[in-house]
């Protein structure tokens, strides 16, 4: 653990939307990350990679403060949005988390409500909503998530009844129509088939032009094909951060290598 | 090839058959007792048995005090008893999930479960009884029955709070809501079916009750129905019990219509649960 990651940030035009400095993290005792340093650029794809456990979901977790919800959970180092420590004091977690949304592995619908009041979640959860601006909100957000067209006749059908891959694009929307900056997607299409996942990750270039996407994934091809930049982690490590181009190419470290072709994880 | 085949299903059928039995016993013995109580009930049961007041006649004596009696008692207890148990389970199962506090609390509760329902009586009557100047009256009768059922109640919440994936919190939280509008938006839809199946549970045990109500004070001769919360009371169990214990064979008689009553009382107020769950959950679905 005592080595120091070669993870020189790559050179950028645009400051960072996202600044992740020296953090750490731990459930209990057990540490799980170790002083991670990152920028994430604005309205750039952000993917992060590596073996299974070695702290992705806690690292991209830590970024909107779900970390902290999970039980002995803690965190050091500092974390910005727009250059504001979201750790500070005087910031609201609650807030934070309708800037920077969050998309889930397994597709998580509210069971209870239609595939309309899904998308009207968040903002029902959280403030009240005049209906004259609801179906405008739904339609758009369902248009961003590439969903419109399949579900329009049939909004008010329960938010299960549609198939997987549709749920995980309704969650997409719900996560939209709060109007996020950023979009964090912890694997979205881990348990999707490939033709919804290709969808998924069309949706990814479209979203990219309005939000700054952070996205977990186990699938290195889907990290070429889908993302700017690419982190890879090992054990709690940052090892390698850089432009994905340069990183499945030509990886500076030895250990990125070996994973990226397969040699471990 | 068949032959291994019935071998291997022998042990299926075996446990098959025994799950049928464990079914069938306990079903066959309530069918015994009903039609033993009904036909043992059935001249007095009717109309008037039901609209009437006790009698030292037995064959005029009705159970309308009992039975307003004990509807009074639910209708308070759920009141009392359902807001606390819930809240309570909110509070441990959402709220005070770390702490050791919290788990000594959940071995007592647990604990409470299990307490002699006399022992809540007595508790009852010198708590609200006494200490509390409640008098003999259908509140503090209330008031002793759900303490009786609060621990079920807790229990039966928080086992239904938990069975809400974490994965519903999570996502109410991504999307920026506060822990209580989580709690009330996501999570309370989630788990009022369990609940709610625990709230019949707890009642349907606290209409059986007699114990605690007769150390209360309940009385077991009463010619009037209660008209408000401080009023003295009786309830069906009180009422059968005194029936009962008449040394004249014509009370008996009495005694088996009014457990006709109670048993179909409780079966109303079970379907009335059920039939509200049952909307609830197609509300979901
Ligand atoms: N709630 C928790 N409590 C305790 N330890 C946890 C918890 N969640 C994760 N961990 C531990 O933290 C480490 C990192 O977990 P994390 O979920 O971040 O890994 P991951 O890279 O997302 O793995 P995967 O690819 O399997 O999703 C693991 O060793 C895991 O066992
Ligand atoms: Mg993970």
């Amino acid at each position: 653990m005592a080595m120091i990651s070669n993870s020189t940030p790559p050179p950028r035009q645009s400051p960072a939307k996202l600044g992740v400095d020296r953090v750490s993290a731990w459930f209990g005792t057990h540490q799980v990350l170790q002083d991670i340093d990152m920028q994430i650029g604005e309205r750039e794809v952000t993917a992060i990679i590596g073996p299974s456990g070695c702290g992705k979901s806690t690292l991209i977790r830590s970024l909107n403060r779900m970390h902290e919800l999970s039980e002995g959970a803690r965190i050091a180092g500092k974390i910005t949005l727009d250059g504001a420590d979201v750790y500070a004091r005087d910031v609201d977690p609650v807030m934070l988390r309708r800037r920077v949304g969050m998309v889930f592995q397994k597709p998580n619908p509210f069971p209870s409500m239609s595939v309309r009041d899904n998308v009207l979640a968040g903002l029902r959860l959280t403030r009240s909503l005049d209906n004259a601006r609801a179906d405008e909100i739904v339609e758009k957000a369902l248009h961003g998530a590439a969903l419109w067209e399949e579900v329009k006749d049939r909004l008010a059908a329960p938010g299960l009844s549609l198939s997987g891959g549709q749920q995980q694009r309704l969650c997409i929307a719900r996560s939209l129509a709060v109007a996020p900056e950023v979009l964090l997607m912890d694997e979205p299409c881990s348990a999707l088939d490939p033709v919804a996942t290709s969808r998924i990750e069309d949706l990814i270039h479209e979203l990219k032009a309005t939000y700054t996407i952070v996205i977990v994934t186990h699938n290195m091809q889907q990290a070429a094909r889908v993302s700017d930049y690419t982190a890879f982690l090992l054990s709690g490590d940052l090892v390698e951060f850089s432009e994905t181009n340069r990183l499945f190419t030509s990886p500076r470290d030895q250990r990125t290598e070996d994973y990226i072709t397969g040699k471990f994880g | 090839m068949s032959d291994h085949d019935t071998r291997s299903r022998m042990p299926e059928r075996a446990f098959f058959a025994l799950t049928i039995a464990a079914v069938a016993v306990p079903l066959l013995v309530l069918l015994f007792l009903l039609v033993i109580v009904t036909r043992s009930g059935l001249t007095r049961l009717g109309w008037d048995f039901v609209t009437s007041y006790p009698s030292r006649h037995a064959d005029h004596a009705g159970i309308l005090p009992g039975l307003v009696g004990s509807l009074w008692l639910m209708g308070l207890t759920a009141l009392i008893a359902l807001p606390l148990g819930v809240g309570a389970a909110i509070h441990l199962e959402e709220y005070g999930k770390q702490s050791r506090l919290s788990r000594l609390i959940e071995i007592n509760i647990a604990n409470l479960a299990g307490v002699p329902s006399i022992v809540y009586g007595l508790l009852g009557l010198g708590l609200f009884v006494r200490t509390l100047h409640m008098g003999r009256s259908v509140l503090a009768g209330a008031c002793t029955l759900a303490l009786l059922v609060l621990p079920m109640v807790v229990m039966v919440s928080r086992e239904a709070l938990r069975t809400v994936p974490m994965s519903l919190r999570e996502a109410a939280y991504a999307l920026g809501a506060t822990r209580w509008q989580t709690i009330r938006q996501v999570v309370l839809p989630q788990a009022y079916p369990g609940i709610l199946t625990g709230a019949i549970l707890a009642l349907a045990r606290a209409i059986g009750e007699t114990a605690p109500l007769v150390v209360v004070g309940a009385l077991t001769y009463i010619t009037f129905v209660p008209d408000g919360v401080d009023a003295p009371f009786t309830a069906l169990p009180i009422q059968i019990f005194n029936w009962v214990s008449r040394p004249q064979r014509a009370f008996v008689v009495n005694a088996a219509a009014g457990i006709v009553v109670l048993l179909a009382t409780m079966l109303v107020l079970n379907g009335a649960a059920i039939y509200l769950r049952n909307r609830l959950q197609k509300k979901r679905a």
